[in-house]
């Protein structure tokens, strides 16, 4: 983790009366209404709520994958709102990592070739991407696997590999979107230990979007959303 | 020498003789003999059945012409593209100062008219097929970019710019040009081997007395491809596979990740 990060900011994610609206056939849909939100860094946050009460929205805004219909979002203290696609294109590249409900790895990739992508985007040198894809692959359980695509692992292989693509760049922040919401219980748990020793030791922030208890319950703080507004926020001791 | 189907009509064979009357130099009816020493068969009718070659110093005898005098000088070259200049560099030389000098298609304006409408036919259908081609590859270059919108909603998202991308998918277009180039060589090189070197039988069609603008034509028909057609056919064919791959280039880079990502 960079602890020059640490010195810089407090606040790895500031959001600013965001709201996202979409057009669904002649109505307009507040997919997010009205939220400002801050994320500390080191955090290991849950945005919990029913079904399109708006999670999704807010990771996708912070994560630069949707602009905001009014309002700003900071993500290591840069405004997003006024990035053109190819500077959000670096933000994601170099600060933040992605987990998807759905893994979203690449088909014909191995799991290293998945992981050493984006230190590829990042132009990381043959030697030193080697180096940090095996030691990353190790830290999420998959030595031994780096050879396998993502159509010869299970589903709880594949969503270490993902997690394994969305920290080996140690970025300021993982967004996981329902991270365990495809894998069985158990598996759910070990991927949820996984990330929380990571962001113990190595200091990661995460910040989820889920409605799985058992995520929620390992959270040392929980937003609750609901029709695209924060209705509670909850920090741990 | 004269031809086969004339030599029948005529039943004369090889070294029996043959009364010729034309007119000379000065518009008299002048007449000679010669002897045959050869009978030819070319297989086209209108050559075997008139054609006799006699020995020019006799001919120039009979119609009082000068040693150096000739009604007709035919110069055949190897590639008729390269008339125009034949042309200069005979018009240029002192022995033609008082000859007209031709090209063929000057000479024979019949036949150069219908070759070049025939060759505006071609330009035309071989446009007509480069947008089909370009159509394909069009095609199959968006197929490509559309199947794997989530692929490529996952590259952006972890943090692939859209200009990498659109460079992504224009190498994909490179190689595919390439790859296609080099399987339509392999496929067509045989055929056009054939062409050039065997050709098509047509007489069977047309006869073999086939005339087209007022010349005789071979009946065979043979390809022949020049290093500027196959360098203009291959270069086209590469461009136009470049040109088709630019719009699902731009489109890849234009889908904004969290749509892509929606994609099954």
């Amino acid at each position: 983790m960079n602890k020059d990060l640490h010195a810089r900011v407090k606040h790895i994610v500031r959001m600013q009366d965001v709201v996202k609206t979409y057009r669904q056939g002649k109505v307009d849909v507040h997919a997010v209404n009205s939220v400002s939100l801050e994320i500390e860094l080191g955090d290991f946050a849950v945005l919990c709520g029913p079904s399109g009460s708006g999670k999704t929205s807010i990771l996708n805004l912070i994560g630069g994958l949707d602009v905001p219909s009014s309002g700003r979002v900071w993500v290591d203290d840069i405004d997003l709102s006024t990035l053109s696609s190819s500077e959000l294109s670096e933000v994601r590249k170099n600060r933040i990592g992605f987990v998807f409900q759905a893994y979203n790895l690449i088909p014909v990739m191995t799991a290293y070739e998945n992981a050493e992508f984006v230190l590829n985007l990042q132009g990381v040198s043959e030697a030193e991407c080697h180096e940090r894809v095996m030691q990353t692959l190790y830290a999420v359980g998959l030595e031994g696997l780096e050879h396998r695509r993502p159509d010869e692992m299970s589903g709880g292989q594949q969503q270490r590999v993902a997690i394994a693509r969305a920290i080996v760049t140690s970025p300021a922040i993982v967004l996981a979107d329902e991270p365990t919401a495809n894998v069985d219980s158990h598996t759910a748990e070990s991927l949820l230990d996984l990330m929380q020793k990571l962001n113990r030791e190595e200091g990661i922030t995460f910040l989820f979007s889920t409605h799985d208890q058992h995520v929620i319950d390992r959270a040392r703080r929980v937003v609750r959303v609901h029709d695209g507004k924060i209705e509670a926020d909850h920090v741990s001791a | 020498m004269i031809g086969s189907k004339l030599a029948k009509k005529l039943q004369v064979r090889i070294g029996k003789k043959i009364v010729y009357t034309t007119t000379d130099t000065y518009g008299e009816i002048v007449s000679d003999i010669a002897r045959v020493t050869g009978i030819f068969t070319t297989g086209i009718d209108m050559v075997d059945g008139v054609m006799a070659l006699l020995p020019i110093r006799s001919v120039q005898r009979t119609l009082n012409y000068k040693s150096d005098e000739a009604t007709v000088i035919a110069v055949m070259i190897k590639d008729q593209r390269h008339a125009e200049g034949m042309r200069d560099r005979i018009a240029a030389l002192p022995e033609s100062e008082n000859a007209a000098v031709l090209t063929w298609k000057k000479s024979q304006p019949d036949l150069a008219g219908v070759i070049a409408f025939d060759k505006a036919g071609n330009y035309i259908s071989q446009f007509l097929v480069g947008l089909l081609i370009a159509a394909g590859i069009l095609n199959t270059m968006l197929m490509s970019v559309l199947e794997r919108t989530r692929e490529f909603g996952v590259m952006m998202a972890v943090g692939m710019s859209p200009r990498v991308l659109f460079r992504l998918v224009m190498v994909e277009s490179f190689w595919m040009a390439i790859v296609g180039l080099l399987f339509g060589i392999i496929i067509t090189a045989p055929w056009y081997y054939f062409l050039y070197n065997t050709g098509i039988d047509f007489s069977g069609a047309f006869g073999s007395d086939f005339s087209y603008g007022g010349v005789i034509v071979d009946p065979v028909f043979k390809a022949r491809l020049f290093k500027e057609s196959i360098m203009a056919i291959l270069g086209g064919l590469f461009m136009l596979a470049l040109l088709a791959g630019l719009y699902p280039a731009w489109r890849a880079g234009r889908i904004p990740p969290v749509d892509s990502l929606k994609t099954i």
